[in-house]
């Protein structure tokens, strides 16, 4: 039953976060039951792919944190960040675009964008203390 | 003090030389850095798949292809790059063509669930999502707890959010017009269909009667009708919960009513201008434009039309 209540709980709270912006519940209702599939899609999905890389990032350093992120508490992080903080960090990572590439599809300055990026980091940071 | 947007900049790079990767390294040994590390790399991997597309993304790309206006608008910047990735990635058509599926089940299970003559085929939302999990039994069950608990839920926030004035009937005593003095065949046509409540009909026939009978003298009435027309149409709801008005067709009642009241010169009719403003003052208030609903409820309590005593209450409601 616990995955019940979850999904509910999913229903609930993105109701009540996104109430006044619904223009027709029926086809929301059925984006979030659809999207909060995809949720479990993906973690199921993440459990058994290897992600393969050509360059040398900060991936590949033993950079020496210990800590673990959940990947549902990430997502849930990232969905209370501000509509233009999302569009950011979507962007950059769905799309792998540059940020100047993002600042231009947002009608944005790149160092504007690059700053929100920061701040969206520093956020998800601090609300997960 | 760490320099974050400088460690965000260089977590950030595709290539890093080796003076980088030294300061990277030095960073990593503060306490700060090492959190913005981890939390930089969780979100990169919560969103990126590398070489594949995330099943968010792909999520949307489905909603989009299923004719959905609720994908995320960001969307169109990268469909683009979907699809050139898709006619590559076995893998990703493959992920694509699973998430399509899903996304038919959910439409055929809210489809069927907001349908008046529901059907017993389509499945479960729940069975959908934990297809793996559980047995056939658990899903009939889970899902008629998921859906009830749903539906209480967004019934009492329904009940609690909709002012009184959006929930009660826009017009009480559907009866009321019969009696009045127009008699053209157009316009009882229409009455019977508003009776019926085939809205699209009575606007039709009443349409009619407005272009045939243009210089009529209880034409206005036509215009008043036709005005309670547009109103009931414009009312949607979803499961009978959060009742709403469609603008557009409320601004159109509105702009009968007015024009009923404009060629209303019939003294023996001067009640039904009164009754005219006091629908344009609720119209007014279904569109939550309260400013103009009071200036013609004010009206109706002025000069003691015969919905004088609703026009108090509701005056005294917002």
């Amino acid at each position: 039953m616990d995955d019940v209540d979850d999904l509910t709980a999913n229903v609930y709270i993105a109701f009540a976060e996104q109430y006044q912006k619904i223009e027709t519940i029926e086809n929301w209702l059925r984006r979030v039951l659809f999207l909060t599939f995809v949720r479990f899609y993906k973690q199921s999905n993440l459990k058994r792919t290897t992600q393969l890389k050509e360059s040398i990032t900060a991936d590949d350093l033993n950079l020496g944190t210990d800590q673990q992120h959940d990947v549902n508490a990430i997502l849930k992080e990232i969905d209370t960040l501000s509509e233009e903080k999302q569009e950011i960090l979507k962007l950059r990572f769905w799309g792998d675009l540059k940020f100047n590439e993002i600042a231009e599809k947002l009608n944005k300055n790149e160092a504007a964008v690059k700053k929100m990026f920061y701040r969206s980091i520093e956020e998800i940071k601090n609300k997960l203390k | 003090m760490i320099d974050i947007e400088k460690l965000i900049d260089l977590l950030d790079k595709k290539n890093l030389s080796e003076s980088e990767l030294n300061q990277l390294k030095d960073f990593s040994s503060d306490p700060e850095a090492k959190e913005i590390i981890a939390v930089y790399t969780a979100v990169k991997n919560s969103l990126q798949r590398n070489e594949h597309i995330d099943e968010e993304l792909l999520g949307e790309y489905v909603l989009y292809k299923n004719n959905s206006k609720e994908y995320n608008k960001i969307l169109p910047f990268l469909i683009l790059k979907i699809e050139d990735h898709l006619r590559k990635c076995e893998l990703c058509q493959q992920n694509f063509r699973e998430l399509n599926s899903q996304f038919a089940d959910v439409d055929n299970f809210i489809s069927k669930s907001i349908s008046t003559q529901a059907e017993k085929s389509y499945t479960p939302i729940t069975q959908i999502i934990f297809r793996k999990k559980f047995t056939a039994m658990n899903f009939a069950f889970s899902t008629i707890a998921a859906v009830f608990l749903i539906y209480i839920g967004l019934f009492i926030y329904s009940n609690v959010t909709t002012p009184d004035y959006i929930k009660a009937p826009f017009s009480k005593d559907r009866d009321f017009y019969n009696t009045r003095g127009r008699t053209t065949e157009l316009f009882q046509r229409g009455l019977d269909a508003l009776d019926n409540k085939n809205y699209d009909e009575a606007i039709k026939f009443l349409n009619e009667d407005l272009k045939e009978n243009p210089e009529q003298e209880s034409i206005f009435y036509t215009h008043f009708i036709l005005g309670l027309t547009y109103i009931n149409k414009a009312e949607k709801d979803f499961l009978g919960l959060f009742k709403s008005f469609n603008k557009d067709d409320v601004l159109k009642g509105i702009e009968h009513f007015e024009k009923s009241i404009e060629l209303n010169q019939n003294e023996r009719f001067q009640n039904l201008k009164l009754d005219a403003h006091f629908y344009i003052g609720k119209a007014y208030l279904l569109i939550d434009d309260k400013n103009s609903a009071r200036q013609h409820l004010q009206i109706v309590i002025d000069n003691k039309g015969s919905y004088f005593k609703d026009a108090e209450k509701l005056i005294n409601s917002f």
